[in-house]
């Protein structure tokens, strides 16, 4: 999936549009907040892989944390921990962030719809985890 | 101080006489009329008038900065003698305030000043390029290469070079 065409105009954005599959279609209209967290509960499940047992229930306590009427905990449950290659696209993100405590210039890359479907087509459970966020809306559990 | 009078320069130098009364009891008046201004019949008040006056020239003032200026420099040679007088004799006053002076400016007490530099510009277009085409790199050696971005523009078809 590529980004949106820049500059923007109504006719070359609704192109692109048409261009994207559902799925990507799904991962387009979540917002970029939303596209965040999925990607910190993945890197936090891998961080409880590879940490010692007093940070792995720092991080069970962060992750469950996150988990509200939009993020629920089934949708934690789904994703899975960020491998290697998701990783080294998550590193070179923040490396975008030196000395900025807002990491703004990373979130953008990560969250970027092309980035993002990378992280998504990497780690097929993302995909899951934003169905099941799809289906709860459609029934109107979501607020 | 060379681009005055010959009159105002003299009206400068009396204001740093030693023999001038402190300013605001009569400094301006005294080098005005040391200088030569007024006449025997002039009233105290028109010899006020005009030193105040020279006194608030700019060129009177400039002059008057650089000629202290020197006058601080001749003075070195008597402070130093002081200072040196102070150091010599232990009973003097000022004796451990003048040796203390002395050794600061021999061995200087270090500061130490711990700056932090930070830098919260974003990265730049070409640093952020950079970072998304490591990410493709990654994509592709994972065996996952995605559709390359489309690049928009314009094409022209070029006929078949003859002979």
């Amino acid at each position: 999936m590529n980004n949106a065409p820049e500059p923007y105009t109504p006719e070359g954005h609704a192109a692109w549009l048409d261009s994207l599959s559902a799925d990507e279609l799904l991962v387009i209209h979540m917002p970029s907040g939303y596209r965040f967290i999925f990607i910190a509960v993945a890197l936090a499940k891998r961080g409880l892989e590879n940490h010692k047992s007093a940070d792995q229930l720092l991080l069970l306590k962060k992750i469950n944390g996150l988990t509200d009427q939009n993020f629920t905990p089934e949708m934690l449950a789904t994703i899975e921990p960020m491998g290697d290659t998701e990783y080294a696209i998550f590193k070179e993100a923040r490396s975008l962030d030196a000395g900025d405590k807002a990491s703004m210039a990373g979130f953008e890359v990560l969250t970027s719809p092309r980035v993002f479907w990378h992280l998504v087509t990497l780690n097929p459970s993302l995909l899951k985890a934003i169905k099941l966020r799809e289906g709860a809306s459609r029934n109107g559990d979501l607020r | 101080m060379a681009a005055l009078s010959e009159k105002r320069r003299a009206f400068v130098i009396a204001m740093f006489d030693p023999d001038a009364p402190q300013e605001g009891r009569g400094l301006l008046k005294f080098a005005a009329i040391r200088a030569g201004y007024g006449s025997p019949t002039s009233s105290d008040n028109s010899i006020r008038v005009m030193a105040s006056r020279l006194a608030h020239d700019p060129r009177i003032q400039a002059a008057a900065a650089e000629y202290a200026q020197a006058h601080i420099r001749a003075l070195a040679p008597n402070a130093v003698r002081a200072v040196r007088d102070a150091i010599a004799d232990p009973r003097h006053k000022d004796h451990i305030r003048a040796t203390a002076m002395v050794l600061d400016r021999v061995d200087p007490l270090e500061t130490t000043h711990t700056v932090r530099v930070e830098d919260h510009r974003p990265p730049s277009i070409e640093v952020t390029q950079k970072v998304l085409d490591r990410i493709e790199e990654l994509m592709r050696r994972a065996g996952l290469a995605p559709k390359a971005p489309v690049i928009d523009g314009d094409f022209k078809v070029l006929e078949e070079a003859k002979g």
